[in-house]
Order: structure tokens, then C-alpha cells, then sequence
């Protein structure tokens, strides 16, 4: 169970005992060729080399103007060691990391606690929380920077309504404010996902076990941190390390509702390389020699986070226990509160023989909805601020104060937008690529994930690890050693290119998750495929591939939907709106024009961008909750 | 052509020794001027009335149009076909308006329609990532035959771009604007085509000025506070300073220059921290938090959006307007009654506008010097240029466009203030490194208790 990345870490033990000889181990390599190559072949191509690339450029001097003039030794980093706002960048950095990772996966668990309830209209919130995940991040937060304006906001003018206000606040322009308002926006849009993750992991634990705890008499509190909470860990292990990558390196977000800011109160280090490199500095090897440090960085935090949780459970478990312990008191008071006020589904329904417990019987058929449409709307609170303002004219948007309804309802804007610009084009790119990446990324992994499931050979943890460093590079930062290489072989602006590019990015995770699910399979099943004749090959596709369909259904989704709101990239090496080739993300980018943004025409294409990801979801929902938890239970 | 018009008139140095003393006393620690006061501000700004030449509209006489030459009118007036030359060549162009890559497309074809063989692959960045595209561009020397851009000189100085005043025949070379002519050039050699331009000027809301009972726009520094401070109390936004990182370095420009103040002193030595820069930027945080007389976070306020839309709208009653705006007012169908006079200057400062202009230029690129000369030529050709100016709201470079175009209500008032414009110091390499510091940390500046000194310390240090 603690082996959540598979091969990372346990994986050498077993090499040395299964590697007889020399000539054995080179044999063991030489079988393992046809099965992993295409993935490292990608991997190298479009990941690594990028990064050699990205390397270098923070070992050469390069002028304002894009000209590269010969080595500069550490000269790179000494600049950027010497930048006045490091000190800021980094403290934001680390402060953004932290609190939204801790403050989405706290509120997860509360969340999908609560959704893991069978109540009434349950289904319309879970499918709530998706929305905010299928939507490209660059959107979501373009329409979260419309909201936080301080003029035509229309934050600002509930908060008037409400009278928690007496002024309008600049919330993303205000510097006492910027930092705050993208770390809020960080959590809200973090939180679907590790919803999602560990509602994944909830579901694995068996209801024998709660059985027992009633027996028990154990209370709410006692239930959750003795008994759900360390049979969580797997699922939570998952979600922390997947979600300090993205947050860390998360661009859009920062980049879209404060990017434009004056001043450095709400850069991270990625959003400074840009600035570095593209906007202040204008010197792309102070850039990268940040973008190297980055990575560096990320990568010993991930080790460090692996050996932590690899070594041994016991640590861990004494590590929750320390944790519940010094929780206890206030627990106790808590679920003493909890009991009286019977709360709001935040505790277990198997709890004993509390006071309030009929009185809750009693309302929760109509507390829990309640409390569920709440959630809902909160979630989609933003799109339907989106909606609304696709039906309001270009003097309305940035009317001030802000209108709840279009006064006037410009209901030509849905038909306009096909003639402002070629949507139907850039949706057709769209799922182009996004179809021929997501194909690819299950033909390269699947073999792969399942040769380095049921075979130990030397190279496998190299491998692993390999496939760990490409989930760890931000596309941004190795964006121009890519552009650099696609140049040399001429594959700019080349549907098969950003195919490759997109389907490299996205191999890491389905790697991991088909691998975690072949090795759930029972091994029985195919030694008596082989021993009917079955070929490796045909033992994978007829006897192991069927048995995974959950890990499948999750790695489509998600490469899918990784590629559908892909834009850095594709902005940069499939950005040829001449003859069409634009995505969708970087296709829209063109009412986001010098003299106005056009948010009505802007969020017509954002909600049909949502709208078909989201049916895709809806649908093979009960698919992806179980196959979330591949990596992590066997 | 540069021009460093410093000025350090006396009447100046009495009100820049007086807030030196006021600001040095306050230094120190970081917040040091934290202790802008009122006495403090009205230190900054002078009480002498306008300066003698800032009476009237600066020249009204027509631009120096001694001879207005004919434009070409073939494509290929410079026909020298060059042997083995590529006739493919590569545009890549900035987005100004939604319209501009119609425009491009529609000339593209015309263009190899009138010369067979010839090919245009156009290439439209938007401006938010015209920087990153081409900077990628470069450092993958993939170098654009031609390159429509607001800087040149950096590419100039590492020898990559190809001279530009024989791209063009002489006729279009001969009828570029002097002033805009002299701003492509980098040491002694122009590689720069001057394409569009645009001037600066204050834009008024009259009905707001009569609501306050003020009678004519104000020609000082110190008029324009008191006017603020009375278009605040009729419940207007008095003065819109837009800060943000989008195009600071205008309105900085403008309130430098206003103050005596400039870039450099010399080519390449840089003053963003001399002490007229210093009171500048105490006089716009003053603005701001002492007679509170802006928009909202000026700091991260951009032109169009923040200050541009909200004049429109008429909440705005004073802001230093671009050319272009009356184009944008118009598309937005605003009904604002807005006057248009010159900007205001501090004390015994020469009026002046701020002149943009961004160029095409063409890089070396083997064998491209025919079809990219053929296919400008053709750019320049008088209805071409001009249907360019005309739908996307600029105004000429050339002398003839501007003659063409004076009659037009949109152009002529800025066109008046050509001859009195100045520039950015676009020739210098190093330029734009400080104009990006000046972008992403000027806007620092305004805000409450801001070091002036320290910033701008920062930013001219950026010319390294």
C-alpha cells in the first residue's frame, strides 16, 4: 500500500533478488524493450531533451533581444540570486503551495465525506464539482479576474448588497489583497479534484469496518480518525503529491488574474520566469537558470515526500496518531457541539447513540440537500456568472456597479461569436489533438504500465523515475527548448508535433494509474492464460486489459481533458492563425484584445468548451471514482 | 534625434530644491515617504502660471510637408529582380485590432494576385504574446522576413536585421516624417520602416468641467490638481492614471517629461533616478493618496480598459488620451462631450506630446531582400497604407497620409501635434530592459508610503 508510486521506491530489492546474472539482466532488459520504449522514446523526445536544452540556455548569456552571446558560467544565477524580489517570489512560492494544497485538501475531506452520503441530489452536486474541473483553467480564471474587478465586479457589488462592504476593494489590484484573492481562487479550483481522489478512496473502504466500530460504540470522531482517515492514506498520498506538482506549478491561474500587476506581490517562481523572460527582465537565461532551479527543487521535495511515506507505515501511522492525540481535546469538545446542534452531514451516520441523533433523522432528508445545493452553487457559481454575462452587451460587462441580469438581453452574442471568429475551426483542432493525444498516451502506456506491473528487470525504477521527473516539469519551462527542437525538425506548427508533445505530458500519469491497476490483478488469472498458449501480448489485451477498464476510463478523462485546456504550449508551437491552427484556449485568446476584452464572446466559447468535457464526465462518472484509486489500493 | 531637452530652469530648481530637502528629510528606512503630506505635494508642483508657448495649441501649422511626393503606385517600383532569390517570405504581424488580420490576409492576396509567384506567410500575434513569440523566434533563429513590432534597436545592435532605407523606394523613403524617420535609427543607419504612429493628448469631459465651474482645461500641473480636486468634488474621477504594467511607460513618459524630467542624458546613460524622476513619481503617489483625486489603484490600472472605458463612460473627467481613443469611444457608442488640449507641463517646461510609433523591419535573411522590398512597397502604397490607419484608428508616418488624412475629425487634432512630439529612446538596445522595468514596477510607486528613490533606483539599474 505504501508503494503509492509504483517502482519508485521498492522496487531495487526485488530487482537484485530477481537479477540472477549479467547476461540474465541484459536478456530481462532486451525483452523489456519492445513493451516500454515507445514511452521512454516519447518521454525523451519531447521531455528531456527540452530540458538539456532549457540547461543550457541558463549557461548562456542572451541579450533583451532573443540573441544568444556564448557561456556565462553561473553568471544566470548570480543575476537572479541578486533580483530584489527573490525573497518575495520565494515566500509567495512556499505560501502558495502550502495553503492551497493544505486548504483544498482539507476542505476535501470534509467534502467528500459529506458526498460520499447517499442523499437527494447528490448526483447534482458531484456533477457540480466537476464543472470547475472540466473547464480550462485559463478560463476559469479569466471569469474569476472579471468577478474580483474592482469597478465591474460583480463581488464587489453583493458584498455592497450585503453591506460587508462600504467601499468597492481592488481584489485582485489592491497589492494587499492580489496575493489573497489568487490563493482563494487556488483552493476553489484545486478542490474538485482532490474531492474527486479521495471520495476515490472512501469508496474502497469496506462497510464491514464500520460495522465493527458501531459494535464498539466508537462516536463520529473516533470513527473518522481511527478507522477512515489511516485507510484514506493511500488515496491522500496520491492526491498530495499530484496536487503540490499542480499547484506549484500551477500558471494560469496566477497568471491570468494578477499577471498583468505591477510589482511582484503575487508572483510564485513560475510566474516570474515568465515575467523574467517575456516581460520586465527580457533575459530568457536568468529565466531558465530560475526554471532549472524549479525543477530541482520539486524534485527533491517529491523524493524526499516518497522515502518519507515509503518508509514504513509505522512511522505514518504513529505520525496520525501524534496528530489525533493532540487533536483529541478540542475533538471532543467539537463532536460534543456537533451532537447538540447535530451538524451538518460533516459526521459519519454510523455514530452511536448521540442526543440530537433523532432530531437529525428527522431533518436530514432535507438538511443534507440543502447543504448539497448550497455546495452546487457555490461551484458553479462562477460559470453561471459566465452565462449570465454572455447575454450582456460590451457597455453592460463593464457597467459599474456590476448587474446580476442582463438588462438588456443580447441574445445575438451566441450567434455572433461564430462570425467573430473561427470557432467552429478551433474547436475542430481541438478535438483533433485532443483525440489522437489521449489514443496515443493509452497505446504507449498501457504496455508499458503493464510489463513494468508483472516483470522486475533492470532499468524499472530508472524507468519509474523517469516517468516521475515528466509529471514534475512544467510545460512553460521547457516551452522554448521544445520550440527550439521542433524548429530543427521542422515540426512547428504541425498537427503530429503537438500531437507527440501532448500525449509525452500526459504518459507520467496514466503510466502510474494503469500500472497500480495491472498489478491489482491476481497474478493466478494469467499464469492459466499462459498456460493455454496465450503470448504475453494477447494475455495483456484479452485477460489483464478488461479487468482494468476503471484505470482506462480515468487515464482517457484525464489526458483528455489535459489536452483539451492545454494553452502555454500550444500557444507557442501550434499557433498559426493565418491557416487555422489555433486550439480552442489559444484560439480565444483573440478577443482578449489591446484595446478591450470581449468576456461576451469570450464566455460563449468557454462555456462550449466546457460543455461537451463535462457530458463526457457526467457519463462515465462511477467509472472514474474507482479508477482514481488504481495507484494506490491492491 | 535624441531628445534630451533638459531644461533645469530656474523657477524648476527652486521647487526641486524645496521637495529635495522636504523628501530627504522623510528618507530613511523603506517608507520614507510614507510622509508625503499636503504641504509636501503642493512643494512638488510649481505656482508659476503656464509657460508662454503653453497658450495655445502647440503649431497649428501643417506638418512639414515641403513636398508631398506622389506615392508609387506599381508594386514593383524597385524591379531589380535579385538572382536565385526566395519569393516565399514570412510576416509576422501584431494584432492591433480585431480587424487587423482581415486587413493582412485581404493585402496578402492582393499582393500575389499582382505578382505571380510571389508568396506571403502572414503570421498575427496578439500583443499580450507578441514579446514571447518572437523572442522564441530569435533565439531559435528562425528570424521573420519581415517583423511588425514597437522595437527595433536590439536586433539592430546584434547585426540582424538588414538596412531599410533601400527596402522601400525612394518616394516612400523620402516621405517618411523626419521626426519618426530619425527614431529608426540605429548608430547612423536606419533599420527601422516607420508604420504607425500615434500622439498623446489631455482629454477633457466638458460637461464635467461645467458641472464644477471650470472654464478651460487646465495648461500646468498645478491647474490640473485644482481642477481634479474640483471635478472629485462634483463626483467625477478627477484625473485617470493608468499605472498598470500594459503601457505605464506612456503615462510615465508624459509625467517625466512634464516635469522636466527624461529617459537618458546621453545614449545609453540612463536617469530614470535623476531627482526631477523622483519628484515625478512623489507627485503621481501625491495624486493619489494625498489629494486623492484618481481611479482606484492606479497602479495596476491599464489605459484601455481602466482609464480609456471609464472616460468614455463619463466617469473619468481628465486622462492623457491616445489618437486612437476617438475610435474606440466611437465603437464603444459612447456619448461622452469631451474636448481635447494640450498636456499639461510643470512649471517652465515646453509643451510637448508623446509620439509612439511602431515600425516594420525586415531581417537578414538569404536571397529576402527582393520579395520582402516588393511586398513593402506595396504595404506603403497610398491606399493601402491608408486603409490600414484608417480601420485600425493610427495615425501616418508618411507626410503624404498625413495630408491625405488631415481633413479627418478623428486624425487632424493629433496630427496638429506631430512637430511637437517626443520619443521614446526606442534607438537604444538597452531600452527595452528599462522599459520593461518601468512597466512591471512603476505602478509600485503610487502606492501608499512608496519609496520613489528606491524604485526607480531599481529600474534604471536594469540598463546594465
Amino acid at each position: 500500500m505504501a508503494d503509492a508510486l509504483p517502482g519508485a521506491t521498492s522496487s531495487s530489492a526485488l530487482e537484485r533478488t530477481l537479477a540472477p546474472s549479467r547476461s540474465a539482466a541484459f536478456r530481462a532488459v532486451l525483452k523489456s524493450t519492445p513493451w516500454i520504449s515507445p514511452a521512454t522514446l516519447l518521454i525523451a523526445a519531447v521531455i528531456l531533451i527540452p530540458i538539456v536544452i532549457m540547461v543550457r540556455s541558463s549557461f548562456m548569456v542572451t541579450d533583451s533581444s532573443g540573441v544568444t552571446h556564448g557561456f556565462a558560467g553561473f553568471g544566470n544565477f548570480k543575476t537572479l540570486l541578486a533580483e530584489p524580489a527573490l525573497g518575495q517570489v520565494i515566500s509567495n512560492t512556499l505560501t502558495w503551495v502550502i495553503v492551497v494544497v493544505g486548504g483544498s485538501l482539507a476542505i476535501s475531506l470534509g467534502l467528500a465525506q459529506f458526498l460520499n452520503k447517499d442523499f437527494a441530489g447528490r448526483r447534482f452536486v458531484r456533477w457540480s464539482l466537476i464543472v470547475p474541473w472540466a473547464a480550462a483553467l485559463v478560463m476559469t480564471s479569466t471569469v474569476w479576474r472579471f468577478i474580483l474587478e474592482y469597478g465591474y465586479g460583480i463581488l464587489n457589488r453583493v458584498l455592497l448588497d450585503l453591506g460587508l462592504i462600504s467601499q468597492p476593494i481592488g481584489w485582485y489590484q489592491d497589492p494587499r489583497y492580489s496575493f489573497i484573492s489568487v490563493i482563494v481562487v487556488g483552493v476553489i479550483v484545486t478542490i474538485p479534484f482532490t474531492t474527486y481522489v479521495i471520495l476515490a478512496g472512501l469508496q474502497t473502504i469496506p462497510d464491514d469496518v464500520y460495522e465493527a466500530a458501531k459494535v464498539d460504540g466508537a462516536g463520529a470522531w473516533r470513527t473518522y480518525w481511527g478507522i477512515t482517515f489511516p485507510l484514506l492514506r493511500p488515496s491522500l498520498v496520491i492526491a498530495t503529491i499530484l496536487v503540490v506538482v499542480y499547484v506549484f506549478n500551477s500558471f494560469p491561474v496566477i497568471w491570468v488574474i494578477t499577471g498583468g500587476n505591477t510589482g511582484n506581490a503575487a508572483d510564485t517562481t513560475i510566474t516570474w520566469s515568465y515575467k523574467i523572460a517575456f516581460r520586465q527582465q527580457l533575459d530568457t537565461g536568468e529565466a531558465a537558470a530560475l526554471s532549472v532551479m524549479n525543477v530541482i527543487f520539486l524534485c527533491v521535495v517529491i523524493f524526499f515526500y516518497f522515502s518519507a511515506i515509503a518508509s514504513k507505515g509505522g512511522r505514518q501511522r504513529r505520525l496520525t496518531v501524534a496528530v489525533m492525540r493532540l487533536l483529541a481535546p478540542l475533538a471532543e469538545r467539537w463532536g460534543a457541539l456537533t451532537q447538540r446542534h447535530s451538524g451538518r452531514g460533516r459526521r459519519d451516520h454510523t455514530d452511536g447513540p448521540a442526543r440530537g441523533a433523532r432530531l437529525w433523522r428527522a431533518m436530514r432528508p432535507y438538511g443534507m440537500p440543502f447543504f448539497g445545493l448550497l455546495i452546487a452553487l457555490f461551484f458553479l457559481g462562477p460559470y453561471v456568472v459566465m452565462f449570465l454575462s454572455t447575454f450582456k452587451n460590451g457597455t453592460e460587462l463593464f457597467a459599474s456597479p456590476a448587474t446580476y441580469l442582463p438588462e438588456t438581453w443580447a441574445w445575438r452574442n451566441w450567434i455572433d461569436i461564430w462570425t467573430q471568429l473561427d470557432l467552429a475551426g478551433f474547436i475542430m483542432n481541438s478535438l483533433i489533438i485532443s483525440v489522437a493525444s489521449t489514443a496515443l498516451v493509452l497505446v504507449v502506456s498501457v504496455p508499458a504500465a503493464y510489463y513494468s506491473a508483472r516483470h522486475r528487470f533492470a532499468g524499472r525504477s530508472l524507468f519509474m523515475k523517469l516517468v516521475l521527473v515528466t509529471q514534475v516539469i512544467a510545460p512553460v519551462a521547457v516551452v522554448v527548448g521544445l520550440y527550439q527542437e521542433f524548429v530543427w525538425v521542422g515540426a512547428v506548427n504541425q498537427y503530429w508535433s503537438i500531437i507527440l508533445t501532448n500525449a509525452a505530458f500526459n504518459l507520467a500519469f496514466s503510466i502510474w494509474i494503469l500500472n497500480g491497476q495491472f498489478e491489482s490483478v491476481p497474478i493466478d488469472i494469467e499464469e492459466a492464460a499462459k498456460l493455454d498458449g496465450l503470448g504475453p501480448f494477447r494475455t495483456m489485451t484479452r485477460i489483464a486489459l478488461p479487468l482494468v477498464r476503471p484505470g482506462l476510463v480515468t487515464a482517457l478523462i484525464f489526458s483528455f481533458i489535459q489536452v483539451w485546456n492545454e494553452f502555454p504550449v500550444s500557444l507557442t508551437l501550434f499557433n498559426n492563425p493565418t491557416r487555422g491552427l489555433q486550439t480552442l484556449p489559444v484560439g480565444i485568446q483573440q478577443l482578449v484584445g489591446l484595446a478591450q476584452t470581449n468576456y461576451q464572446y469570450l464566455f460563449v466559447a468557454s462555456l462550449m468548451a466546457i460543455v461537451p468535457v463535462v457530458l463526457l464526465f457526467a457519463v462515465i462518472e462511477k467509472h472514474l471514482v474507482s479508477g482514481l484509486t488504481a495507484g494506490a489500493v491492491k | 534625434m535624441k531628445r534630451t531637452v533638459r531644461k533645469p530652469a530656474t523657477t524648476l530648481l527652486v521647487g526641486v530644491a524645496a521637495s529635495l530637502l522636504a523628501t530627504a528629510c522623510g528618507g530613511g528606512t523603506s517608507g520614507g515617504s510614507s510622509a508625503l503630506t499636503q504641504a509636501k505635494c503642493d512643494a512638488l508642483v510649481q505656482n508659476s502660471p503656464a509657460p508662454t508657448a503653453s497658450s495655445g495649441a502647440p503649431a497649428s501649422s501643417a506638418p512639414p510637408a515641403a513636398t508631398a511626393p506622389s506615392p508609387t503606385t506599381s508594386s514593383g517600383a524597385s524591379s531589380t529582380p535579385a538572382s536565385g532569390g526566395k519569393k516565399e517570405i514570412t510576416f509576422v504581424a501584431g494584432s492591433y485590432t480585431s480587424t487587423t488580420a482581415a486587413y493582412w490576409k485581404d493585402l496578402a492576396a492582393k499582393f500575389e494576385t499582382a505578382n505571380p509567384g510571389y508568396k506571403v506567410n502572414l503570421q498575427i500575434v496578439d500583443w499580450n504574446n507578441i514579446d514571447q513569440q518572437v523572442a522564441t523566434m530569435i533565439q531559435t533563429k528562425q528570424y521573420p522576413d519581415i517583423l511588425n513590432e514597437n522595437k527595433f534597436s536590439g536586433w539592430a545592435a546584434n547585426g540582424i536585421l538588414q538596412p531599410a532605407a533601400d527596402l522601400v523606394s525612394p518616394s516612400v523613403q523620402n516621405d517618411f516624417i523626419p521626426s519618426f524617420k530619425n527614431a529608426s535609427v540605429y548608430n547612423g543607419v536606419q533599420y527601422g520602416l516607420p508604420f504607425i504612429t500615434s500622439t498623446r493628448a489631455l482629454f477633457y469631459n466638458k460637461d464635467a468641467f461645467a458641472k464644477a465651474q471650470i472654464s478651460s482645461p487646465p495648461t500646468t500641473w498645478r491647474e490640473l490638481i485644482d481642477d481634479a480636486k474640483k471635478l472629485a468634488a462634483a463626483g467625477y474621477i478627477g484625473y485617470g492614471l493608468p499605472l498598470g504594467s500594459e503601457e505605464s511607460q506612456a503615462e510615465w513618459s508624459i509625467w517625466q517629461w512634464g516635469n522636466g524630467g527624461d529617459w537618458e542624458s546621453a545614449p545609453g546613460t540612463f536617469t530614470a533616478n535623476s531627482s526631477q524622476n523622483v519628484n515625478t513619481l512623489n507627485v503621481l503617489n501625491c495624486l493619489t493618496n494625498v489629494y486623492k483625486v484618481t481611479q482606484a489603484n492606479p497602479g495596476q490600472t491599464n489605459r484601455t480598459d481602466g482609464v480609456f472605458h471609464p472616460f468614455a463612460d463619463g466617469k473619468i473627467a481628465m486622462m492623457a488620451g491616445a489618437s486612437f481613443a476617438p475610435g474606440m469611444f466611437k465603437q464603444w457608442k459612447s456619448t461622452v462631450n469631451y474636448g481635447v488640449a494640450p498636456l499639461p507641463v510643470n512649471g517652465n517646461v515646453q509643451p510637448f506630446t508623446l509620439g509612439v510609433e511602431d515600425y516594420l523591419m525586415s531581417f537578414k535573411n538569404p536571397g529576402n531582400t527582393e520579395a520582402v522590398s516588393k511586398f513593402l512597397n506595396f504595404v506603403y502604397q497610398a491606399d493601402n497604407y491608408q486603409r490600414f490607419l484608417t480601420s485600425q484608428g493610427f495615425l501616418p508616418a508618411t507626410q503624404s497620409a498625413s495630408t491625405a488624412l488631415a481633413g479627418n475629425p478623428d486624425f487632424g487634432p493629433f496630427l496638429k501635434l506631430l512637430p511637437t512630439a517626443r520619443f521614446y529612446p526606442s534607438t537604444d538596445p538597452k531600452f527595452p530592459s528599462v522599459q520593461g522595468a518601468v512597466q512591471n514596477q512603476i505602478g509600485t510607486g503610487v502606492a501608499p508610503g512608496a519609496d520613489a528613490k528606491s524604485i526607480l533606483d531599481a529600474i534604471n539599474t536594469a540598463a546594465k
